[in-house]
């Protein structure tokens, strides 16, 4: 890969366990993320897959150094993350947004879209406070929701339309890379459908990267064009999406393609 | 004779915003030892269904409007609260989807197990364990004998929805209706869950009413689906023909925007707009704004369920019509 924008380089992420009350014995480890070694190219969808448990979500905090590495390096853009200061952080973080699954916990209930939406733009500084108004309104347009809207609150939404809220929160500050953690999950078919077209639209637009953790094997076939699969924190297989599908060679990955259940439309 | 015959069920909320009609007008039957898939969206009155029929449905706010749910003569909607305490948890029981806050967390597997038991049966408590321990031991629990008497955190989520399943089956139900039970779980978890329920129901000769969101969860695992939309049915099939051949433009339009029916890549379809506001009293069909095909007649006219070809029946004016 000749310009990855992100490298992760044998990374791993171990939770102590503790036990004991008042004098805490660490009695284990848990290795959540575990060697991770993996280049992401500019512009390139990475699915991310596996069961609950098998440290999808802790590598995304990784990624944004949301929780402390245990060893390796994260390196955004030739800058070493794991190294960094607080203030380089958080300057790497405008380059690094994330989406959650779920858009009714994931929205402040008492912040209007407006407010949500301004709050990222100031503190990053990205426009002077006159243009505030005008780049809200904008990123409502970006993601299919009607400017005259931005008074309102996260609960006059419906689902679909707050996981778009979100998702224009995460593009406020101009992202390169977006981390989306099961952003479909927690959503009906038909809306599910109108997201996964808003994401992959907004790739192809602004030339964003994005990993897109999901356990629906089928949506991420769908959305990436490499399919990343974790077991116990390593990634037991990485591929283009339609090779690992059709024919996956780690027996955990088959195990995992056998588990979907089907339609069947031929008798 | 149907196991279960439900007619013209009504359920409605009455909030302070308006009264919305959960479910309106809902028929089906349901045959001894058959599986019956209800889809639909959020909202769309399939819990709401299935929460009427077994009298869970919280009053106030929510109000059986109308309708009979006739189940071995007796009618469910309207029948004495103490001879609908002895059918439900014995004679139909019911599994719920989040086994994390299904179980109580303050008591022991074996007591929340064997509670159907002793409310239902004349049992005494050591018979009532060592059929506890059976069930445990059908429903694929390791060690169950040591498992028995552990508490709900010590579970994962799969055990913990093998429990449920376990305590619902216990009484050998004539009816399970299982609400989306395997939703909040792993997809291979799901895999063995949707194994153990079609093993347990050819075990047990049982009747399934299975609620998801899911068609690929169904089309594994029904016999007839009935797809509902803003507390209607509007179509019903044999699992195969609802696959093959849909007719409803709803269902159609459902199949579209699922990524595993269409060419990698390509745009998904999306159903434009939004479902409808129930406390809104409306003319017409409920999916007529949304709807491609839909004519002027669809805004005027009430369409009604009626079979378009064996085994499928259609609420659309259109089909009926033989238009589309």
């Amino acid at each position: 890969m000749s310009d990855p924008i992100l490298q992760l380089k044998d990374v791993s992420t171990h939770f102590p366990v503790e036990s004991g009350f008042l004098f805490k014995k660490r009695t284990g480890t848990v290795k959540a993320v575990d060697g991770i070694t993996l280049d992401l190219a500019r512009g390139e969808v990475l699915g991310l897959v596996g069961e609950s448990g098998s440290g999808k979500s802790t590598l995304a905090r990784t990624i944004l150094q949301l929780v402390p590495t245990t060893g390796g390096t994260v390196v955004l853009e030739g800058r070493n993350l794991t190294a960094a200061t607080a203030t380089e952080l958080l300057a790497a973080r405008r380059g690094l947004q994330m989406v959650f699954q779920d858009p009714f916990a994931s929205l402040n209930p008492r912040l209007t879209v407006f407010a949500a939406l301004a709050e990222p733009l100031l503190v990053h500084g990205v426009v002077p406070p006159d243009q505030v108004p005008a780049r809200v309104a904008a990123l409502m347009e970006q993601v299919g929701l009607a400017p005259r809207d931005q008074r309102k609150y996260p609960h006059e939404f419906s689902g679909g339309q707050r996981q778009r809220i979100a998702i224009a929160r995460a593009l406020a500050l101009e992202p390169k890379i977006i981390i989306a953690d099961e952003p479909v999950s927690a959503l009906d078919v038909s809306i599910q459908a109108q997201i996964l077209n808003l994401l992959a639209g907004l790739v192809r637009r602004m030339n964003l990267t994005l990993i897109f953790i999901a356990h629906d094997l089928s949506v991420v076939k769908h959305i990436s064009d490499r399919i990343a699969v974790m077991y116990q924190g390593k990634i037991v297989e990485l591929g283009p999406a339609l090779d690992i599908m059709e024919r996956p060679q780690h027996p955990y990955t088959k195990a995992l393609i056998s588990a979907i259940p089907r339609i069947e439309r031929k008798s | 004779m149907p196991l279960l015959e439900v007619t013209d069920l009504r359920t409605s909320f009455h909030t302070r915003s308006g009264i919305y009609r959960a479910v309106d007008g809902v028929s089906f039957s349901l045959e001894k030892g058959e599986t019956l898939g209800i889809v639909g969206e959020s909202g769309s009155g399939k819990s709401v269904t299935c929460y009427s029929l077994l009298g869970l449905v919280p009053t106030p706010p929510g109000r059986i409007e109308g309708g009979r749910a006739l189940f071995d003569g007796v009618d469910l909607l309207h029948c004495p609260p103490a001879q609908l305490r002895a059918i439900r948890g014995k004679r139909i029981a019911m599994i719920f989807q989040d086994p994390m806050t299904s179980l109580n967390p303050y008591l022991r597997i074996s007591e929340q197990l064997i509670e159907p038991l002793l409310i239902h049966d004349n049992i005494s408590k050591a018979d009532a364990l060592a059929r506890g321990l059976a069930m445990l031991d059908a429903v694929g629990i390791q060690d169950a004998a040591q498992r028995l008497h552990s508490y709900p955190h010590e579970f994962s989520g799969g055990m913990r929805q093998r429990v449920m399943i376990a305590m619902a089956l216990i009484t050998k139900p004539e009816i399970l209706i299982a609400d989306e039970p395997t939703t909040a779980l792993d997809v291979t978890v799901q895999a063995q869950i949707l194994e153990l329920l079609k093993k347990l129901q050819r075990d047990l000769g049982m009747a399934v009413i299975f609620v998801t969101h899911d068609l690929a969860v169904v089309s594994g695992l029904c016999d007839r689906v009935q797809v509902m939309y803003a507390g209607r049915i509007v179509e019903a099939a044999p699992t195969r023909t609802l696959f093959q051949a849909p007719r409803h433009p709803y269902t159609r339009a459902l199949q579209r925007s699922i990524p595993s029916l269409q060419p990698k890549g390509r745009e998904l379809y999306t159903i434009p707009g939004m479902p409808p506001d129930l406390s809104q009293p409306a003319s017409g069909c409920a999916f007529a704004p949304r709807c491609e095909q839909a004519v002027a007649a669809c805004q005027a006219t009430d369409p009604r369920l009626q079979p378009v070809s064996a085994g499928q029946s259609t609420a659309c004016l259109r089909v009926q019509n033989a238009e589309i």
